[in-house]
């Protein structure tokens, strides 16, 4: 994996592996639930729904087929957008600060959606806004958050990487004791508030695929067209600079693209810990730091873990759920350490 | 030490490639640079040079494009810097930063392959042409056997090279390096100049910020000695390898050579007798002739002190020797016996002096004057001491004249030794017996 001719044929053998995982993960996750179908009448569901629509008849009960159109699917899509676009947006922030930890979190990002969410949930008056109040204003506040910390990193035309990192935390501090202080001032919505933090999938319509799905798939392109670009940063402002890079527009441009991702992808789902930091290092190892290649080898990895977790989270106790975020974040960090600590080894 | 605007190069038809007038720099509210005026000719390799903190490293960057200026302009092909985007400039211009990292696991071919941004086309019809380009790079700087290998797994003179190569891949007809020569060893610091000369031999543009003076005095064609953010000084190797220059930018003493027809420069090792605590304002006259006295003369000057020499013969190479020391030399016509007045210049030095030195020269009757002074000068109870006495009889040319006389210098206590070595110990005791003593009054 080391050596550059072979890069290619890792990044392809890393590609066909991941896609055949996907297919397969898509299939069981078609196949379990909580509904009281067996893995065999859910597939013949599914592949009724596929050629004769909801109203598909067959070995199963009638409702199968709206069941997994109205529940199983959007809530399978959404999955993997969600999980893609946390680890491309992941990647992004990791390939424009040059620093591995950079990641929503850090940056402050995701506490900016945390507190939009809490104000949604708390402030009774915005509901008027409909099922989208909570969305929305997760979005504004990570979008908000993310401009807040650039511009608090920015000093005479130049973003260091360090203040960005610190500036992040900083603002990510304040932003979650505002949080708690909402927290402890309401005690009837004090359990929605958490489940949301904690992240979930349960929810999944459609209409949110709709929303969630062009926003990365945009942001996706964007990224690609970036990689290069994205690449040369990785040897800093200045000599991206000297090699053609208008280093200072293309990072600002990349961040807001990534938080806006990011936050499209949060929305929805809640705080999913983890996988944006995780996912981007492991491809890292396996297909190098090229971004043309790590933002779609993290893309597709990041659908494949998050559809996972999800999967598990909804079968494991079902019919109760688990929040998927503590699935991830619960085996993503003793994952990471391993992963870090046979680096150092090696 | 010309000041002000200079044009530079062999080919002035050509047209200036950069202008920078009246350029200053600020940073951090103080200047550091300027203010500066500058030309630089398509084709020139020059040189910039300049003590730590002189403005190097700031001018290189205002070229670059990367610092800009607080007053002033620099113009590329007659349009300001300002005006070219980063992408416009990078294909023009190639730049060998000071600092660069790279903590991600990319292969040396892969971080060449990044300085083709923005020359290289992107589209498939432009790969061809831009893994030509990176492979040549590779070749350029010998590091085609480590293509495959991880940035991060190599020396810092491999990442120095590798760094070179990327700016090496853009292919830009100006190349500006900043200390490129850091991390390398001998060997490679030669291989990355031959290489700018052959870049320069193509017609390519070169500005380098240097730290060695002689390495910059055999390869470049012009060099530029910046002082406290101004051009100090600018020409060719011999206008800025000068003691006068060296000593008064540098604050260091230094002795030029010449090495073919470039001049190379040795520092006089003045701050290593400072550290030995002694001190050595021993005066020391040196009676010389014929490049008998020349490796004394250097030793003592490396040892840190200043021998006063002669009476030598203008032209002789103890004279030469003497004089790229700058020091006090009594000089003679060549070619016939020594004139009073030098003998008498030399005896008043000689008693000047707390100690003296007769280097084994050949006698003959024009120079017999030398030793007479020495016997004097053993008589009057001075220190005196004779270089190889025991061959006094082979450099003899006066019937046995010199013979006697070291014979009676000897006898009225001068003292007999073997080799510089022991002459320049015999130095060091008187310098050692003054230390603390009231200096010797002189005349």
């Amino acid at each position: 994996m080391r050596f550059g001719g072979d890069r290619r044929r890792a990044y392809r053998a890393v590609m066909a592996v991941l896609l055949a995982f996907l297919v397969a993960a898509v299939i069981g996750s078609i196949a379990t639930g909580a509904a009281g179908l067996s893995p065999s009448q859910s597939l013949a569901a599914f592949f009724g729904l596929l050629r004769r629509g909801a109203s598909a008849t067959g070995s199963y009960p009638t409702w199968a087929p709206r069941l997994l159109l109205d529940l199983r699917l959007p809530r399978i899509v959404l999955a993997i957008v969600t999980g893609a676009g946390l680890c491309t947006a992941g990647a992004s922030f990791q390939g424009t600060f040059r620093n591995p930890l950079a990641e929503p979190y850090l940056l402050g990002v995701s506490a900016g959606a945390a507190l939009g969410a809490t104000i949604a949930i708390v402030w009774r008056p915005l509901a008027a806004l409909g099922i989208y109040t909570l969305p929305l204003l997760a979005f504004v506040g990570a979008v908000l958050a993310a401009f807040l910390v650039y511009r608090l990193a920015t000093f005479g035309g130049h973003t260091h990487s360090a203040s960005l990192l610190l500036s992040g935390v900083a603002v990510g501090s304040t932003l979650t004791a505002i949080l708690s202080f909402f927290m402890v001032s309401t005690e009837r919505d004090l359990h929605t508030v958490v489940v949301w933090l904690m992240g979930g999938l349960s929810a999944a319509t459609w209409d949110k695929v709709y929303i969630t799905l062009p926003v990365v798939a945009t942001g996706f392109v964007y990224m690609m067209l970036m990689a290069r670009r994205m690449n040369l940063l990785l040897m800093g402002e200045e000599r991206a600079r000297e090699l053609g890079v208008d280093s200072q527009r293309t990072r600002r441009n990349l961040m807001i693209v990534a938080s806006i991702v990011t936050a499209a992808a949060v929305a929805f789902s809640g705080l999913i810990g983890f996988i944006g930091l995780m996912v981007p290092h492991i491809m890292r190892l396996l297909v190098g730091p090229d971004h043309r290649r790590l933002l779609p080898a993290s893309a597709l990895f990041g659908a494949l873990l998050l559809l996972l977790a999800d999967t598990v989270a909804r079968t494991a106790m079902a019919p109760a759920e688990i929040p998927v975020g503590i699935i991830t974040a619960a085996v993503g960090g003793p994952f990471f350490l391993y992963l870090l600590r046979r680096r150092k080894g090696a | 030490m010309a000041a002000g605007p200079h044009t530079f190069t062999t080919a002035e038809r050509r047209s200036p490639v950069y202008e920078v007038r009246d350029l200053r720099v600020s940073l951090g509210g103080r200047q550091v640079l300027g203010p500066l005026d500058l030309q630089i000719h398509e084709g020139a390799f020059i040189g910039m040079l300049g003590p730590n903190g002189s403005g190097k490293t700031t001018l290189l960057r205002a070229l670059s494009g990367v610092v800009k200026p607080s007053a002033g302009e620099v113009t590329l092909h007659g349009a300001p810097l300002r005006r070219y985007s980063p992408l416009e400039l990078a294909r023009l211009v190639g730049v060998v930063p000071q600092q660069f990292s790279l903590d991600f696991g990319f292969t040396v071919s892969e971080m060449v392959a990044m300085g083709r941004y923005a020359s290289g086309g992107g589209r498939a019809s432009a790969e061809d042409v831009d893994q030509e380009a990176v492979q040549a790079a590779l070749r350029e700087t010998s590091l085609s056997p480590l293509a495959d290998r991880l940035v991060t797994e190599l020396s810092g003179g491999e990442r120095q090279r590798a760094l070179i190569a990327q700016t090496l891949a853009q292919q830009t007809p100006v190349i500006l390096l900043d200390e490129p020569l850091n991390n390398l060893d001998l060997n490679h610091q030669l291989e990355v100049m031959q290489l700018l000369n052959r870049l320069h031999e193509a017609g390519r543009t070169i500005v380098v910020v240097l730290h060695d003076l002689n390495i910059a005095a055999q390869y470049c064609q012009t060099l530029v000695l910046l002082d406290e953010g101004r051009i100090a000084a600018q020409g060719t190797a011999d206008d800025i390898l000068d003691p006068r220059v060296i000593l008064e930018v540098f604050r260091v003493r230094v002795a030029v050579h010449r090495q073919g027809a470039r001049p190379y420069l040795t520092p006089l090792w003045t701050s290593a007798h400072q550290a030995t605590g002694q001190d050595l304002a021993a005066k020391v006259h040196v009676m010389a002739g014929g490049g008998a006295a020349s490796a004394l003369v250097e030793e003592l000057v490396l040892q840190g002190f200043t021998p006063s020499v002669g009476v030598v013969s203008v032209f002789d190479s103890d004279y030469v020797t003497a004089g790229r020391y700058e020091l006090e030399v009594v000089s003679a016509p060549p070619f016939q016996p020594f004139p009073p007045e030098a003998v008498a210049e030399m005896d008043a030095l000689v008693r000047a002096s707390d100690i003296l030195i007769v280097a084994p020269v050949f006698f003959a009757p024009g120079n017999m004057d030398l030793l007479r002074v020495a016997v004097e000068t053993a008589r009057r109870g001075q220190p005196v001491v004779v270089l190889e006495a025991d061959s006094v009889a082979q450099r003899d040319l006066a019937e046995g004249q010199a013979t006697q006389l070291v014979q009676e210098a000897l006898e009225a206590g001068a003292l007999p030794v073997t080799g510089v070595g022991e002459a320049v110990t015999e130095v060091r005791k008187v310098a050692t017996s003054l230390a603390g003593r009231p200096a010797r009054p002189s005349r």
